[in-house]
């Protein structure tokens, strides 16, 4: 109970003492496990004080440059501040008076500093002198994912955007750079190769009337650590590449969890699936997951939910108390 | 274990073993770098060929090309590789797993490449990966304008690494247990005429063989077996001598005793004998007694000498002194003949000897030259030295020793003429024991005679006697 307060930023100090009128009525022997029990959640406590500080330094880094400049590094980071914006603060100080052990350099050039910043609904604005537009794109880039990556380790960021002197970033082309978060930017390019895999998958889609089924062939690939039910569902709701194919299950939705086990497959989506697909017969926003899966994991059902619960009507029409078999009948020729 | 034939199936052993196991890793290795080289090099000129469509269908600005899509896809499958294509702005512009397209790369191999212009490649053996990246240039201006990232397993290479040393492994097991078999057999073989010669000793040994023993498989064995064989010889004729000498031993010893009998005998089987033939009878007897416990003493020296580890008893002794000693005590036997005695050493000599079996052996030298000398005759002894010897020798007017003679009168019990051997005293050891004590002290004695003017004896010894 105390780690979840302690993983929390800015609640560390969250901690209450707890009673101590544990069996004071009761006998000695009572006594001597309340002292006991007393004193070892104190330390509980303390520890789980400097746990969470430590958590905070462990658990929370920043970034900085190598030594050849052409990379980023990581350097622990202990935050004194309590509040979102006061880190916020502390952060982009550190930043700009970066000394980082040898042979790590820092990471904003000494020219480069921050004009002002504002925090809005967990997005993040930071407004940099001119002296930003200067940084050759290397180190600009570098700059840029440095900053972000750190800065979303807040509980209370989520995205972050950058001003150059009033103006929103650009890049080369003149396309806004806009919100950026930690999955903006991809570091180690291919050194993961061997930790993916491969599948050659058919996927259903919506027609173009929003009553049947299409079918598509794609080869697909996949971290290896995701499974491969995921995998298929995730396309699904990435829609299709296909010309005259088109979504059939809303682009925001999220998995939540996908499993087989016994020869039935779970899948439990998030409350966007609940809201119909504008355009598309709900038998067919749910065979396009239901077929797609039978046929790549020879599943014998498919069983969903929405945010954990299946006794709900899809769309207010289907059932999905009980595991659907594939409907073939739905697939246009 | 000290057995050859277990150091030479080790030996075979490690001959075998080694080199094979040797040869695999050698082969893995070599199978492992090239194969990594060549999947290298073809990516390699693929990816150029690449870039250079690239910039010139201006791929950078509109990724529609299908030239270029399908053979990224080609490329991508044929090499079970991954490739990135990141522009100016470090965006992945495609990427053929289709995953991380529209993102920001910060990689170092991609930021590497802009910063210097140039392509790189980097082998991780462990992870089993080669990533190469290529600048793709303006056709004009020759300006870096994207970056082509290719990732390239090398899975396939490290499986059939792994096989081709599962199958060395598996060679190399029954190389060496094939070493071992046949390094058991060899080994065996080859050890086993040192068996024989083993066994012909014994067979020697326990008496049921006499003659020579004889393996002549190897130059090692009819060494050991000539060395053998001449102990043996020199062991019997040992032998020989020792029964030869107990033979002589006893002859000489009843000879004495024979004479005793033959005497009490004829004076006990007369009657009426007169008290004085009783007397000459007697000391003929005790003269014979005299006699034998003569052959006894010089019987026990002799021994005493002959024994190989003889312990001298070294003392820096005057020569001359020793030599006076022995000339005095012999001078009344010399006068009763009227011989001569002289004494000829004109300086100290001072030598580290046993004196006690010198005095002897020069005691008989000198006792000789007096016993076979003529009446009114002469024996001069003379002591010289030099830096490492000294020398005494003895010289006489006597009778002389025949030349036929003259090798054998050191032999134990030899007595020169059999015709004077009456009438002069003597056991016939006492040469036997000066030779014996002069070669004790490592010395050397000589003898230069002529019949009936004389003999010379010179002994010479060193100095110190080297332990």
């Amino acid at each position: 109970m105390f780690n979840k307060h302690c993983r929390k930023l800015n609640r560390h100090k969250a901690g209450r003492r707890p009673s101590a009128s544990l069996c004071q009525k009761h006998g000695s022997i009572c006594r001597k496990t309340a002292s006991l029990l007393i004193l070892s959640l104190v330390l509980l406590l303390v520890g789980c004080d400097n746990q969470g500080k430590t958590d905070a330094a462990n658990g929370s880094v920043i970034f900085c440059l190598d030594e050849d400049g052409e990379s980023l590094e990581k350097e622990p980071l202990s935050l004194t501040a309590t509040t979102t914006i006061v880190q916020i603060d502390e952060i982009l100080d550190t930043f700009q008076n970066q000394v980082p052990t040898d042979p790590h350099q820092k990471l904003l050039p000494d020219s480069l500093s921050v004009i002002s910043r504002s925090l809005e609904d967990q997005l993040l604005s930071i407004n940099f002198s001119k002296e930003y537009l200067q940084m050759s794109t290397p180190r600009e880039v570098l700059v840029r994912c440095g900053i972000v990556r750190t800065l979303v380790q807040l509980d209370g960021v989520q995205k972050v955007s950058f001003f150059v002197d009033g103006e929103p970033l650009t890049d080369s082309r003149d396309r806004k750079i806009g919100f950026m978060t930690a999955e903006t930017f991809i570091e180690n390019s291919g050194r993961e190769i061997n930790n993916y895999r491969s599948a050659t998958i058919s996927l259903f889609y919506a027609s173009e009337d929003g009553n049947r089924l299409r079918r598509e062939s794609r080869l697909i690939y996949y971290p290896s650590s995701q499974p491969f039910e995921w995998a298929i569902v995730e396309r699904i709701i990435n829609g299709p590449k296909v010309q005259g194919n088109y979504p059939s299950v809303p682009a925001n939705t999220q998995i939540i969890s996908a499993s087989t086990s016994e020869g039935i497959c779970y899948i439990n989506l998030g409350a966007q699936f609940a809201s119909e697909m504008p355009g598309v017969n709900p038998r067919v926003s749910i065979y396009s997951i239901v077929n797609t899966l039978i046929e790549d994991l020879g599943v014998d059902s498919v069983q969903i939910s929405i945010a954990g619960e299946n006794d709900v009507l899809y769309c207010g029409a289907i059932p999905l108390n009980q595991p659907f078999t594939a409907d073939m009948s739905l697939v246009e020729n | 274990m000290r057995s050859l034939w277990f150091r030479i199936l080790i030996i075979l052993v490690i001959i075998g073993a080694v080199p094979a196991y040797l040869a695999t890793a050698v082969l893995v290795r070599s199978y492992r770098d090239r194969a990594v080289s060549v999947r290298e090099m073809s990516v390699k000129n693929q990816c150029v060929m690449l870039c250079d469509l690239l910039s010139s269908e201006r791929y950078l600005e509109k990724i529609d090309s299908v030239a270029v899509n399908s053979q990224l896809a080609l490329l991508s499958k044929i090499y079970n590789g991954r490739i990135f294509i990141v522009d100016s702005d470090f965006r992945v512009i495609k990427d053929t797993y289709d995953l991380d397209t529209g993102k920001t790369s910060v990689s170092k191999d991609v930021v590497n490449c802009f910063t210097t212009g140039k392509g790189s490649s980097t082998y991780d053996g462990r992870n089993a990966y080669i990533i190469l990246t290529f600048p793709i240039e303006d056709s004009e201006t020759r300006e870096v304008t994207g970056v082509m990232l290719a990732a390239v397993s090398t899975n396939e290479v490290e499986q059939n690494a792994q096989l081709l040393e599962t199958r060395g492994r598996i060679v190399i097991i029954l190389v060496t247990v094939l070493v071992v078999v046949l390094g058991f057999l060899l080994s065996r073989f080859l050890v086993r005429p040192f068996h024989r010669v083993t066994k012909a000793i014994e067979d020697v040994t326990d008496g049921y063989e006499d003659e020579a023993v004889s393996v002549p498989d190897y130059i090692e064995t009819v060494q050991i077996t000539t060395a053998f064989n001449q102990m043996l010889t020199r062991v019997r004729s040992v032998d020989n001598s020792r029964q030869d000498f107990v033979s002589n031993v006893s002859h000489e010893l009843k000879t004495p005793l024979t004479s005793m009998k033959v005497l009490a005998d004829s004076i006990n089987a007369m009657e009426d004998v007169p008290v004085e033939l009783y007397r000459e009878f007697m000391q003929d007897i005790t003269h014979e007694i005299d006699r034998e416990n003569r052959i006894i003493a010089d019987l026990t020296s002799m021994v005493h000498l002959d024994r190989k580890a003889a312990k001298l008893d070294i003392e820096r002794t005057e020569i001359g002194g020793l030599l006076e000693v022995i000339i005095k005590r012999l001078r009344p036997i010399a006068q009763k003949r009227d011989i001569q005695l002289i004494l000829d050493n004109p300086e100290e000599v001072y030598a580290e000897v046993d004196g006690g079996k010198l005095s002897l052996a020069f005691s008989n030298l000198i006792e000789n030259a007096v016993k076979y000398n003529v009446d009114h005759g002469w024996v001069r002894t003379a002591l010289t030295a030099d830096t490492k010897f000294f020398y005494v020798t003895v010289t006489d007017c006597g009778l002389g020793i025949p030349l036929d003679q003259q090798e054998h009168i050191f032999e134990r019990f030899y007595r020169g003429d059999k015709s004077h051997s009456t009438t002069i005293e003597g056991t016939g050891l006492g040469l036997a024991i000066a030779r014996s004590a002069i070669s004790l002290h490592r010395g050397a004695i000589r003898v230069a005679s002529k019949e009936n003017e004389g003999t010379t004896f010179q002994v010479r010894i060193p100095l110190t006697v080297e332990v």
